[in-house]
């Protein structure tokens, strides 16, 4: 899976790195930071096709970081918190690859001192407090690797003013099922129409498979989130999203469990769109036209973007969601 | 026409031999030679020349691509010793300050990548500081690559391992070896599957385009041709536009045309934004909207020379209609839609 493995000197004894590196079988190369490597040179992003380095580090900096408006549920605070860069998912609209200058993959293993500023930040605020994992990487898909669910259930479980949500495409629920549920930690599945996940999201679940591992989380009493995001515009969305919804429902006796869904229409930085458009010439996702949106961002005009999410927001409600329940991301 | 750079002489010496017709340019301070197919460049060592000789050879011809041939040694012990490698990226080091920048080669899917070094010789150090970055080191392809990537021509390289980068004493044997090194590369270049598919330029009979429509006609014409999964030839109809007889207006009217086509969806909000606006449009009230449909302010330019004109503009305005206007901009397409349909009834 990966080309080469480097380790930071500080964490190579770590029973975490070990445990790790037993999986892989590789030879670690020792580094004093990660960053004397990885980002030193601009790595073109298609090469983690073949070659994808995993660099096993310590984050530093800020841990916690205040989340940008319009992300979660409004009127509550949201922070984001970094555990990996990077991703072994290769969707074509991603905004990693004009993020950073490498596609290859950090695991930040100091757990508990991002747990630490966790509870520095909700000491700070009266109520709930979300935190999401998953910003720059998927949270589950190397979840069995890592191993750090457990430290996350531990403190979640004693602070349930704190809220988690782990963000994935994946279907590797495995790790999370070794856990009981807890109402405050969120797994919160990106969904797409099928074939958009076929010919879009490589190397990803197929559709199936993640509505498999949610109807196996929703049997054990895991709490569940949902993202249409990014909705990617074709003349036959509105009955995609249609069988998409009635495929999810009829997997749940009660859709309570269902916690919220997030709609969020495609949208690029100039940078990553730019990237794409080398990185994917031919995409379907260029069937559509874009535009420089309000903030600079690329986007479909606005009466389009607009136009679809409130059309996927009212087969939601028709479905019987509760439009408390629906948020409207990034827009 | 290829243009094949090699950083010695010795490097080039079967190509010089083997290839048909060619002749001695007078370039300095380079070696080139060409036959009319080929241009064969003999750099120098080094990426400054290498850069230099190639930015100049490059400017002054019109080249399909660059391939480089020359000897590199290995970063990786378990690359095999005079085996051929194609590179695939190629990054670039002063002793142990890496440059950011790096330069991918054409269909790099498979190969290696190679880091040029300012530094002729390596310590352990080194070794273990570039094997992080990549299998193979030179002296010239970052500069090549470097002048490739500014002047959108594509390149290709392809190093023959002549040995492993630690053994500095190993130079003697490899300058004896030279010409085996150039004929094995030679054999390589003519087993080479050359991809026919490379950019041509594109030709349009009777299309008068300025260098920025062309910008703009060779930017459009790869995203319809992908919106439509056909050729442009078919998706657009160029005898329609013969009547325009004048050869920028036609070639404007092909390109808002390929707009069009290229996004229905927003062309087709226009044109509804325009029909409510029309009516309130004349030579002393123009009304304008943004066309990325993006900012919702509408903006009215009048000219009034009396009160009473300014008041007849007001009470033509009063039954603009704003709210349905609003409305299309939040979305609401449907709506306008069956509204068009009742009208066509």
């Amino acid at each position: 899976m990966f080309e080469k493995i480097f380790v930071e000197k500080e964490l190579l004894h770590s029973p975490q790195t070990q445990q790790v590196l037993k999986r892989f079988k590789k030879e670690p190369i020792i580094l004093n930071r990660y960053t004397e490597v990885w980002g030193k040179v601009k790595k073109p992003y298609l090469q983690k096709r073949e070659s994808l380095n995993l660099f096993i580090a310590k984050k530093r900096g800020d841990l916690i970081k205040e989340a940008p408006p319009a992300y979660g549920l409004s009127g509550e605070p949201h922070y984001y918190f970094i555990n990996a860069y990077n991703c072994i998912y290769e969707c074509e609209y991603c905004y990693l690859q004009g993020y950073f200058h490498t596609p290859d993959l950090v695991m930040f293993l100091n757990h508990q001192e991002m747990i630490m500023a966790m509870k520095k930040t909700l000491e700070d605020h009266e109520g709930k407090v979300w935190f999401h994992a998953g910003e720059f990487s998927d949270s589950l898909a190397l979840s069995h690797i890592t191993g750090e669910l457990e430290h996350y259930f531990n403190f979640f479980a004693d602070h349930p003013r704190a809220f988690l949500e782990l963000r994935t495409k994946s279907a590797n629920i495995r790790e999370l099922l070794s856990h009981s549920p807890l109402e405050n930690i969120i797994t919160s599945f990106s969904l797409s129409p099928k074939d958009q996940i076929k010919n879009i999201d490589h190397k990803t679940p197929s559709l199936e498979h993640r509505l498999k591992a949610i109807s196996q989380l929703a049997d054990k009493g895991f709490p569940i989130g949902i993202h249409f995001d990014p909705i990617i515009f074709n003349n036959n969305f509105e009955n995609e999203y249609g069988d998409l919804i009635n495929d999810l429902l009829s997997r749940f006796k009660n859709t309570n469990q269902l916690q919220y869904f997030s709609l969020g229409v495609v949208r690029f930085t100039e940078d990553v769109y730019h990237q794409m458009k080398k990185n994917y010439p031919t995409s379907v996702i260029h069937k559509e036209e874009f535009i420089k949106s309000f903030d600079n961002k690329v986007r479909y005009p606005k009466p389009i973007r607009l136009n679809i999410m409130e059309k996927i927001k009212s087969l939601l409600l028709k479905a019987g969601i509760s439009e408390s329940k629906i948020y409207l991301c990034m827009e | 026409m290829e243009l094949l750079v090699f950083a010695h002489r010795g490097e080039a010496h079967a190509f010089i031999e083997n290839l048909p017709n060619l002749k001695a340019e007078a370039q300095q301070p380079s070696s080139k030679y060409s036959n009319g197919q080929q241009t064969l460049l003999i750099c120098g060592e080094g990426f400054h020349n290498s850069l230099t000789s190639t930015a100049y050879t490059l400017g002054r011809n019109e080249f399909s691509r660059v391939l480089n041939f020359g000897i590199a040694g290995a970063l990786d012990q378990e690359l095999e010793k005079y085996s051929i490698q194609k590179v695939r990226t190629v990054y670039k080091a002063f002793k142990k300050d890496l440059e950011f920048k790096s330069f991918t080669s054409e269909n790099s899917a498979k190969g290696i990548d190679c880091l040029t070094s300012s530094e002729r010789t390596f310590d352990e150090e080194l070794v273990k500081t570039y094997k992080n970055f990549a299998s193979l080191v030179d002296r010239e392809l970052w500069g090549i690559g470097f002048v490739c990537d500014k002047l959108k021509v594509p390149f290709n390289s392809y190093k023959l391992i002549s040995d492993y980068a630690l053994r500095t004493e190993a130079c003697e044997e490899i300058q004896k070896q030279g010409k085996e090194f150039s004929y094995k590369l030679f054999d390589f270049y003519q087993n080479l599957e050359r991809n026919e598919n490379a950019p041509k330029p594109l030709l349009i009979e009777d299309l008068f385009l300025t260098e920025s429509m062309r910008r703009t006609f060779n930017n459009l014409k790869p995203q319809l041709e992908n919106k439509y999964e056909k050729p442009l030839s078919e998706i657009l109809n160029f005898s329609d536009f013969q009547k325009e007889e004048r050869p920028k207006t036609r070639a404007l009217k092909i390109i808002e045309e390929m707009k069009k086509l290229l996004a229905p969806l927003r062309f087709e909000i226009r044109e509804k934004i325009e029909e409510k606006i029309i009516p309130f449009q004349t030579e002393e009230c123009k009304i304008h909207f943004d066309p990325n449909l993006e900012n919702e302010s509408i903006k009215f330019n009048l000219i009034v020379d009396s009160e009473l004109k300014l008041k007849n503009q007001f009470k033509n305005l009063e039954s603009f209609p704003f709210l349905e206007i609003k409305n299309i901009f939040s979305g609401e397409l449907e709506a306008n839609r069956e509204d068009q349909d009742k009208k066509d009834v």
